[in-house]
C-alpha cells in the first residue's frame, strides 16, 4: 500500500527522488533536492490527497556542514507517513518556499527562518512568527551553537508591521488582543471592520513562546522530557507526553507492557472528556449562555475527581513516561472509577440533550465561521475542525497506537463546516471518550506497568502521532547520543488550525468573532513553544523589554 | 411638586438600586447551580470603584468626564418622577417626563461609550443606540396604554378601580418583555457583551466614572422595574390606599420588583446572547404586541 504513494511520486517526478528509505513500517523517507520540494509537496497534498503533518529544520552543521529540512506528510486513509527530506548547505542558507504552492507551510517556514536562519525564498509573508520583535536578526536559537543562557542584547528599533487591505482607509481597525478577552490567552487578531462586518484579518502570534524544544535538547534527558512535554499545554498535557514517548519508544523499537498501554488509553481519553467539557462550557460563555458554562463545568469537575483518583493529580497527571506508566491502578480504585464514569455518562447525557435543544444557542452557532472541505484540506487543518468540515481523520483510528486497535469507538464527522458542526463533533466525541474510558478500565489486562528501555539508537528519525482533543498532535524526534534528543519538534494541533482562523472570520460579524476563534479550541501555549523575552506591544506603540523591567522595579 | 417625596426617591434610588442588582445576581447564581455573591455585592463593587483613581482614556475629549455623571443623574431623575413607596407622585405629569428621561439616558449611555473612542466602545455604543431605537418605542407605547387606561399622565398609585381587561394584560406583558432588554443582561446585553465586546460602552471607564455608569444602569433598571406596580394598583377600588406611605403599595412594589428580577434572571439563565439581528426581530414583535394593546384600548368597548 505504502508504495502507491511513493510510486506515484517517482512516476510523476522521475529523477527528483534521490533516495528512498523505509524507516519503519508505514514511515518512508524520501530524499529530494531543495528546488524540487515545492512541486512535490503541492502534488502530494493536492493530487494525492495527503495531509501536511509537520515540518522541522535541524542543524547538522557540526557533523555534516548542512541543515536538514523535513516535511512530514500523512495519508490518514492509508495509515501512512512520508518524510520528504531535503538538505541546505552551510553558506547558502536558503531554500525555495513551499508556501506559495501549499499555504499550510506558512508558519513552519517562518519558524525555520527565525529559529535556524534558513530563508524561504519567495515566501509571501516572511514576518516574524514566534520570536519577539526586539530579538536580534542574526541570532538563531535552534542552531546548535546557540546557548540559551543569558538574554541576548535586544534590538531597540524593532517593530511589527501589520498587513492591511488596499482600501484600509474605508475600515475601522478593531484589535482583538494581544490578550484575547474571550479565550484568555495571548493572541492578537487585528480586524478591519465595516460596521460590524469583518473585512480583513491579520493574525499575530508568538507572545507565549517558551523555548521548550531548545531546553529539551540542551538540558534534559530522554527520561525527563515527557514532563516538560506535558507542560507544553495546561489542558492536553498527557497528549504531548504520549506523543513524545511514542516517538521515543518507536525509535528504540520498544513495546510497552500491555497493561501500561490500556492505562495510557484511559488517561488520554479522560483528558479528552475534560478538555471537551471545558470547551463546551467556554463556547457557551462566548455566546452568552452562562448556565451552559456552569453546568458543563459541573460535570467536568467529576472528571477532575476521577483524574485525581487514578493519577493523584487533577491536572498534569505525570503518568506517561518512556517504558510505560508511573502508577498502577489499584483494583478498588478501578471499581470506584467505573462507577464514577457511569455517573458522568448519565449527567452528560442529560446536559447534552438540554443544551443542544436550546434554540437561542443553536441560532448563535449555526452557519457561523464556515470552513469548506476544500479549504480544510488545503490548509491541512486537523481534529474536530477538520472533522466538522467533512474530513474524516482520526489518528486513533488511522494510526493506531497503544490499545486503540483493540477498542471500539467511532469518529464523529459532520459536513456543515460551521461552529455548530464543530460543537456537535466535540459533543459526540465526548460520548465516545466516555465509552473508551469505560472499555479500557473494564478490560484492563494484568501484568507490569513499566519496563525499562534497554537501548535507544542514535540518529533515528521517529514520529509520534496522538489524537488530542484539538486534533492530531505530531511529535518529530531525532535521537541523539548521550541520553538526549538531538531534535524534538512539537506540532500541536492548534499550530495547524490557527492559520485557518482568518479565513473563517472574513465576512463574519464582530459578534461572532469570539466563538469562531473559540471554535478551533485554540491552545496558544501549545502552538508556541521556544524562547522567553519580555515583550508587549500595545496598539501602535511598542514597549521595550527594558521599559517593562523599569515598570516592574 | 412634592420635594419630600422627590428627595425620598433620590435616596431610595442610590440605596436600593445596587441591592436590586445584587438580588438578581443571587437568583441568577442559584439558577446556574452557583452559590453566588451576597446580596450586597453590587454595593461593595460600587464602593470599591469609588476608591479607585480615574484614568481618562488617551485621545478622548472632555465628554468622557461628563457623560458618566450625566448618565447617573438622568437615571436618578427618571426614578424620581414616579411614585414609589408612597401613593402620590412627586410631580404632575411625571409619566411624560419618565418616558423622555428613559430615552435620553439610553442615548447618553451609548454616547458615553462612543466618546471613549475605543473601537469596542464605539461598536458597543452603536449597538446600544440600535437596541434603544427598537426597545424604547415599545416601552413608550405600552406606557401610553397604561396612561390612557388610567386617564392621567401622572405615574402614581392612585387606585382607580380599573376593570381587569385584555388591553391592560397585553400592555403589561409587552412592557415586561421590553424591560428585559433594559438591564443590559443576557440575552439582551448586545451592547456590553462581555465575551464579544468586553464591556462595550463601559470598556474604557474605571474608578468613579465606572461606578457612576454602573449605578446609573442599576437605577435605570430599578426605575423601569417600578412601573409594573402601576398596572396592579390601578385595579384596586378608589380610595382603598389612603395617603402617604402605604403598606399595600410597598408590598405590591416588592412583589412586582421580584417578578421583574426573576424574569430577567430566567432569561439570563435559559438563553444564549442574541445577536443584534435576533434582538431586533424579538423587539419588532414586542412593539407589535404593545401596539395591539393600545389599539385594543380603543377597540374594546368599556376598556377605558
Amino acid at each position: 500500500m505504502k508504495n502507491e504513494i511513493v510510486d506515484a511520486l517517482s512516476e510523476r517526478f522521475p529523477g527528483s527522488i534521490r533516495g528512498v528509505t523505509e524507516l519503519r513500517e508505514n514511515l518512508t523517507l524520501l530524499e529530494l533536492g531543495k528546488e524540487d520540494v515545492p512541486r512535490v509537496v503541492e502534488y502530494a497534498l493536492g493530487s494525492l490527497g495527503g495531509t501536511h503533518m509537520t515540518m522541522a529544520g535541524t542543524d547538522y552543521t557540526a557533523s555534516l556542514d548542512q541543515y536538514v529540512i523535513d516535511h512530514v506528510l500523512g495519508w490518514y486513509d492509508r495509515g501512512l507517513l512520508l518524510v520528504l527530506r531535503t538538505r541546505v548547505q552551510k553558506g547558502d542558507e536558503s531554500f525555495p518556499s513551499v508556501t506559495p504552492l501549499a499555504p499550510c507551510a506558512d508558519w513552519y517556514e517562518r519558524e525555520v527562518k527565525e529559529s535556524l536562519g534558513l530563508t524561504p525564498v519567495g515566501h509571501p509573508n516572511p514576518r516574524k512568527l514566534l520570536l519577539s520583535d526586539d530579538w536580534p536578526d542574526d541570532l538563531f536559537p535552534m542552531r546548535k551553537g546557540f546557548k540559551n543562557e543569558a538574554p541576548p542584547p535586544l534590538r531597540r528599533d524593532a517593530g511589527f508591521t501589520f498587513n492591511a487591505p488596499e482600501d484600509a482607509g474605508m475600515f475601522n481597525i478593531v484589535p482583538y488582543g494581544p490578550y484575547h478577552f474571550a479565550i484568555h490567552e495571548p493572541i492578537y487578531f487585528r480586524f478591519h471592520v465595516d460596521g460590524e462586518r469583518i473585512a480583513s484579518v491579520d493574525l499575530r502570534a508568538g507572545f507565549n513562546h517558551r523555548g521548550l524544544e531548545k531546553i529539551a535538547e540542551t538540558r534534559m534527558t530522554y527520561e525527563t522530557v515527557p514532563f516538560i512535554a506535558e507542560r507544553v499545554c495546561g489542558i492536553c498535557g498527557s497528549v504531548h507526553a504520549e506523543a513524545y514517548t511514542q516517538a521515543l519508544e518507536r525509535a528504540a523499537g520498544f513495546e510497552p507492557p500491555e497493561r501500561a498501554k490500556w492505562i495510557r488509553v484511559a488517561i488520554l481519553e479522560m483528558e479528552r472528556i475534560h478538555s471537551h467539557l471545558l470547551w463546551l462550557g467556554v463556547a457557551s460563555h462566548m455566546v452568552g449562555f452562562d448556565s451552559g458554562l456552569m453546568q458543563f463545568w459541573r460535570v467536568r469537575d467529576r472528571i477532575m475527581f476521577l483524574a485525581e483518583l487514578l493519577t493523584g493529580n487533577r491536572k498534569q497527571y505525570g503518568m506517561i513516561v518512556p517504558g510505560g506508566v508511573r502508577r498502577d491502578i489499584r483494583e478498588d480504585k478501578r471499581e470506584t472509577a467505573l462507577r464514577e464514569v457511569s455517573t458522568i455518562l448519565r449527567e452528560y447525557e442529560e446536559l447534552f440533550d438540554a443544551a443542544l435543544r436550546l434554540g437561542t444557542l443553536k441560532a448563535r452557532l449555526e452557519g457561523v465561521g464556515p470552513l469548506s472541505e476544500a479549504d480544510a484540506r488545503r490548509l491541512s487543518v486537523t481534529g474536530p475542525l477538520a472533522r466538522a468540515s467533512g474530513v474524516s481523520m482520526d489518528a486513533r483510528r488511522d494510526y493506531p497506537y497503544e490499545a486503540y486497535g483493540q477498542l471500539e469507538f467511532e469518529t464523529p464527522v459532520r459536513g456543515e463546516g460551521d461552529v455548530l458542526a464543530r460543537t456537535i463533533v466535540r459533543a459526540y466525541d465526548t460520548f465516545e471518550s466516555i465509552k473508551l474510558v469505560k472499555q479500557a478500565l473494564e478490560n484492563l489486562p494484568g501484568g507490569p506497568v513499566h519496563a525499562p528501555i534497554e537501548y535507544i539508537p542514535p540518529d533515528v528519525t521517529s514520529m509520534g502521532l496522538v489524537e488530542g482533543p484539538r486534533g492530531t498532535d505530531v511529535h518529530y524526534l531525532i535521537t541523539g547520543g548521550e541520553d538526549t534528543v538531538y531534535r524534538w519538534r512539537v506540532r500541536a494541533p492548534t499550530y495547524a488550525n490557527l492559520p485557518a482562523a482568518p479565513l473563517m472570520l472574513r465576512g463574519q460579524t464582530l459578534a461572532d468573532a469570539s466563538v469562531i476563534i473559540g471554535s478551533i479550541d485554540p491552545c496558544i501555549s501549545c502552538a508556541e513553544r521556544v524562547i522567553v523575552v519580555d515583550e508587549a506591544s500595545g496598539r501602535q506603540r511598542l514597549v521595550s523589554g527594558d521599559e517593562l523591567r523599569g515598570w516592574r522595579a | 411638586m412634592n420635594v419630600a417625596i422627590l428627595a425620598l426617591n433620590v435616596v431610595l434610588a442610590i440605596i436600593a438600586a445596587p441591592l436590586i442588582d445584587g438580588l438578581r445576581r443571587v437568583i441568577t447564581a442559584r439558577l446556574q447551580n452557583r452559590a453566588g455573591p451576597p446580596v450586597t455585592q453590587s454595593w461593595h463593587d460600587i464602593a470599591k470603584l469609588l476608591r479607585k483613581e480615574t484614568i481618562p482614556p488617551e485621545g478622548a475629549g472632555f465628554l468622557v468626564s461628563v457623560l458618566p455623571a450625566l448618565t447617573l443623574t438622568l437615571s436618578i431623575a427618571m426614578f424620581a418622577t414616579i411614585s414609589t413607596v408612597t401613593t402620590q407622585s412627586p410631580i404632575e405629569g411625571g409619566g411624560i417626563v419618565f418616558i423622555e428621561l428613559a430615552i435620553l439616558s439610553a442615548f447618553v449611555f451609548a454616547a458615553a461609550g462612543s466618546a471613549s473612542r475605543n473601537p469596542y466602545g464605539v461598536v458597543g455604543g452603536s449597538r446600544e443606540v440600535i437596541l434603544a431605537t427598537l426597545v424604547e418605542p415599545s416601552i413608550i407605547v405600552s406606557l401610553t396604554t397604561l396612561i390612557v387606561l388610567r386617564g392621567s399622565t401622572t405615574l402614581d398609585d392612585a387606585p382607580i378601580g380599573l376593570g381587569f381587561g385584555v388591553p391592560l394584560l397585553v400592555a403589561a406583558v409587552a412592557y415586561l418583555l421590553s424591560v428585559l432588554a433594559e438591564g443590559g443582561r443576557i440575552p439582551f446585553d448586545v451592547a456590553e457583551a462581555e465575551s464579544e465586546l468586553s464591556g462595550g460602552p463601559l470598556m474604557e471607564y474605571g474608578g468613579p466614572p465606572l461606578a457612576a455608569m454602573k449605578l446609573g444602569l442599576y437605577v435605570r433598571s430599578l426605575a423601569l422595574f417600578s412601573i409594573p406596580k402601576f398596572f396592579l394598583t390601578a385595579l384596586l377600588p378608589p380610595g382603598s390606599l389612603g395617603e402617604g406611605l402605604s403598606v399595600t403599595v410597598i408590598a405590591l412594589y416588592l412583589a412586582s420588583l421580584l417578578l421583574c428580577i426573576i424574569l430577567v434572571s430566567l432569561a439570563e439563565s435559559l438563553s444564549a446572547r442574541f445577536r443584534l439581528v435576533e434582538a431586533s426581530r424579538f423587539y419588532a414583535a414586542v412593539l407589535a404586541l404593545s401596539l395591539v394593546a393600545l389599539v385594543l384600548v380603543y377597540a374594546v368597548p368599556g376598556a377605558r
